[in-house]
């Protein structure tokens, strides 16, 4: 493969997620690759992203793309992750290479347990856009860490907090913080859920099916606790903010000797404290904000815009996936189905432990939806 | 009501704590500090001087009945709070302002409150941060909208010692703190771990769970402490759930508490001041300092930097509400102590009463209950009211640890207090 150009196909699902956050176009800057196709069974969407993309052709079935184009590359670019097992199990069936693929990889664990046994056995590389490993803010709170405020103590994740505040919040968005934690602390080890419903505590019968095919969620406020190797700790809230426009959505590395704060990532603000504790008292330290330029500037020295940070990141993923087929190896700044699994075992283990009343251990045992193992009389 | 004669008060225990409260007796208007007790002679002298007092009594109990007290002032440590109160309650007394906490299990607390009650005694625990004008002042600004509704807290213990430890010495007013703004919690899951000790930070990593043989007594878990009964952990992390409270404006929210051993002072010159973050729909109030002084701030929006930080300032109204305006030093003793005397003269509830006071005990034996219980959720108030580690010591049929026989120590009134 070394030295061909890789050949992409990527698919899409207009009105049931699209391509996802601008997934059609995570290889058009990407050397050694190039889009051939676009599938899409609505008309017009496929033929917006024709333009987007620059492809050769464009399919309403993605499975004719498949067969007819033979592609190395597929892109899985549909947000409703209901649908990735099959796409994603088709084009493993058509003999395609490396795979990136939207987030979230399913809505239950067993799906992803079958997305790994297919993946393992054809030898197939899945990489997921979780969109925060890639971001070099991410790896200079890692170095800060190793470096400078470790070792690291606790993590602190806060949702968005907008509509979606609770469980839907903390499957959508705290997704990209479970992956953070992951990142710095290591895949947890158990976790201690609770999770309301206006202030009362959540029961199984409140259990629905959420938007784009999560899988069944309740809550309006989740509040989670996370072991990690080592004795650091994780913290996880999405609980109610009323105040317009702010988004309380970030993560807190709290360190021996200092804090960084994830603020809103990969859009918003990344700061560091001199000390372990954060007191508002001048002769404690003050908060310093980091930039890096590498990020938030592009080519030109002209500050990128969301949409651009978020093409930013889809490129790095899609470099990464070409560079692993290529040369094969593994590396830190890209999740895989692991870290898939990790982060939707913490977005899924707090429910089940409220449900419990106890902690839940890592892997979980329960692999569907928790709501739906209740009705299956399996919740111990 | 308060001119007439002043209220009898005694001391007892003569340890390092009791300048604090002999202090807070001289200055409080009222009542007066007539005389003093402890079962060890230098103790005795020491502080008879230094507090001008020259009634000295080896037996607590003696000088009760021979000084006609009001009011006592229990200094003593920890594991003896309960025999004390319960004794000085069926002597007569009508007020006791014990120190923090309360006992060392909630049965002791039990006994305690009951045997107050049964002889209309009004029981104080020195957890003076309420009668600190700021922390007034804090209340004000929430039930003003400061920050929306309540929706979730964050505590962070002081650091200077193993967590079991710091927990029943610091964390005790960080819990009785929160309870001012959160309730009553109803339910608590706890995580302790343990891991090596040094004088380099960075030897506290890596951590590992604590187990049955991790329980020590407080005093051989950290030399230099009080007897403060059987603790475990060096770090401490506990998450609290508090119901819907309609008088406090709220729907219900979880607290989480970190506690960390930090055993060398931070780069900035101290040891962390424990705190609390009360997180609102509108913002975030921030309240940090120690157990005689709180700075209160508010930052609206989730994140404090880049925003403004507003410090909320005590009015004279709050400052009223803690009656420190007639004290110069050692206001919050002070406070505590005048407190007791206008409850004692107007029977009413002091406002750090004997049951605010186990409330802060049973969040801490809660948190040893679900940590042994493999971190379950646990009901609070607790069923069994015996300590939880002895119970875990007793069901796994391990050997009570050996308690360090520390005896009475010369007392140093210059040592300072952490």
């Amino acid at each position: 493969m070394n030295g061909a150009v890789l050949r992409v196909a990527v698919v899409g699902h207009t009105n049931r997620g699209n391509f996802g956050h601008a997934m059609d176009t995570a290889f058009s800057r990407v050397p050694g690759t190039r889009i051939i196709a676009v599938a899409d069974q609505d008309e017009s969407g496929r033929n917006a992203a024709l333009v987007r993309t620059g492809a050769g052709k464009a399919y309403a079935d993605y499975a004719l793309m498949l067969r007819s184009e033979t592609p190395d590359i597929v892109v899985i670019g549909p947000r409703y992750c209901d649908s990735h097992e099959e796409l994603i199990m088709e084009a493993i069936g058509r003999g395609v290479r490396g795979i990136l693929c939207e987030k979230p990889l399913a809505s239950t664990l067993d799906s992803i347990d079958r997305i790994q046994g297919a993946c393992r056995s054809s030898g197939t590389t899945l990489l997921m856009a979780h969109r925060s490993r890639e971001n070099p803010y991410v790896h200079w709170a890692q170095k800060m860490i190793r470096e400078e405020i470790g070792p690291l103590r606790a993590m602190r994740g806060h949702g968005k907090s907008d509509h979606r505040v609770g469980m839907e919040d903390t499957v959508v968005l705290g997704l990209h913080v479970f992956d953070q934690m992951a990142f710095f602390a290591g895949a947890p080890e158990w976790c201690a859920g609770h999770v309301t419903v206006d202030g009362r505590d959540l029961v199984a019968s409140d259990g629905r099916d959420g938007p784009e095919g999560i899988g069944k969620i309740a809550g309006n406020q989740v509040n989670a606790y996370f072991a990690f190797p080592d004795g650091v700790v994780g913290h996880w809230e999405s609980s109610k903010g009323d105040r317009p426009g702010a988004s309380w959505y970030g993560l807190e590395l709290h360190g021996e000797r200092g804090i960084i704060a994830l603020r809103n990532l990969p859009d918003g603000e990344v700061y560091r404290y001199p000390h372990g504790h954060w007191m508002p008292d001048p002769n404690a330290g003050a908060w310093e904000r980091v930039t890096i330029d590498e990020w938030d500037r592009d080519d030109d020295g002209v500050v990128r815009t969301s949409l651009q940070r978020t093409d930013e990141s889809n490129r790095r993923h899609a470099t990464a996936l070409r560079d692993l087929l290529v040369n094969g190896g593994t590396r830190d700044d890209v999740s895989t189905i692991r870290e898939a699994e990790v982060a939707l075992e913490m977005t899924m283990g707090p429910v089940l432990s409220h449900l419990r009343g106890c902690r839940v251990a890592f892997p979980m045992d329960v692999r569907t939806n928790p709501f739906d193992m209740l009705h299956a009389s399996s919740l111990g | 009501m308060m001119a007439g004669k002043p209220l009898r008060a005694g001391l007892i225990g003569c340890g390092g704590v009791s300048r604090e409260h002999a202090a807070g007796a001289h200055q409080a208007p009222g009542v007066e500090l007539v005389a003093l007790a402890d079962i060890y002679q230098p103790n005795l002298d020491v502080a008879g001087t230094a507090y001008g007092i020259d009634r000295k009594y080896l037996d607590f109990r003696e000088m009760i009945t021979a000084e006609k007290l009001d009011i006592v002032l229990v200094c003593t440590q920890a594991d003896t709070h309960a025999p004390v109160v319960i004794e000085a309650a069926r002597l007569g007394v009508k007020g006791i302002l014990c120190e923090k906490p309360i006992g060392v299990t909630l049965e002791e607390a039990d006994r305690m409150i009951d045997a107050c009650n049964e002889h209309g005694v009004r029981l104080a625990i020195n957890h003076q941060t309420r009668m600190i004008p700021s922390t007034v002042a804090a209340s004000r600004a929430i039930a003003s909208g400061a920050i929306g509704e309540l929706r979730g807290a964050r505590m962070l213990d002081k650091g200077g010692r193993p967590a079991g430890n710091s927990l029943m010495e610091l964390c005790t007013h960080v819990f009785d703190l929160l309870r001012i703004y959160a309730g009553v919690p109803a339910w608590v899951s706890g995580h302790m771990t343990v891991g090596p000790r040094g004088q380099d930070p960075s030897s506290a990593s890596p951590q590992r769970d604590a187990t049955v043989a991790d329980i020590a007594f407080s005093q051989a878990a950290w030399p230099t402490d009080r007897d403060c009964g059987l603790v475990i952990g060096d770090r401490a992390s506990a998450t609290f759930g508090f119901g819907p409270d309609a008088e406090l404006g709220h729907s219900g929210f979880d607290a989480h508490l970190h506690s960390y051993f930090q055993p060398i002072k931070s780069s900035s010159g101290g040891f962390w001041h424990p705190s609390i973050e009360l997180l609102g729909t509108d913002g975030v109030m921030f309240l940090g300092g120690t157990s005689n002084h709180v700075d209160v701030f508010v930052h609206h929006g989730p994140w404090a930097p880049p925003g403004v930080l507003v410090e909320i300032v005590p009015t004279e109204a709050d400052h009223r509400m803690c009656r420190s305006h007639n004290v110069e030093r050692a206001p919050f003793h002070a406070s505590m102590v005048d407190e007791l005397v206008h409850a004692v003269l107007e029977g009413h509830e002091h406002r750090s009463s004997g049951v605010d006071g186990r409330w802060a005990l049973e969040m801490i034996m809660g948190m040893y209950e679900s940590h042994r219980h493999g971190g379950a959720r646990v009901s609070l108030p607790l069923q069994a009211r015996t300590h939880p580690l002895e119970r875990w010591l007793s069901e796994t049929g391990t050997p009570i640890p050996e308690k360090p026989s520390t005896g009475s120590k010369p007392l140093s009134l210059e040592r300072a207090r952490s």
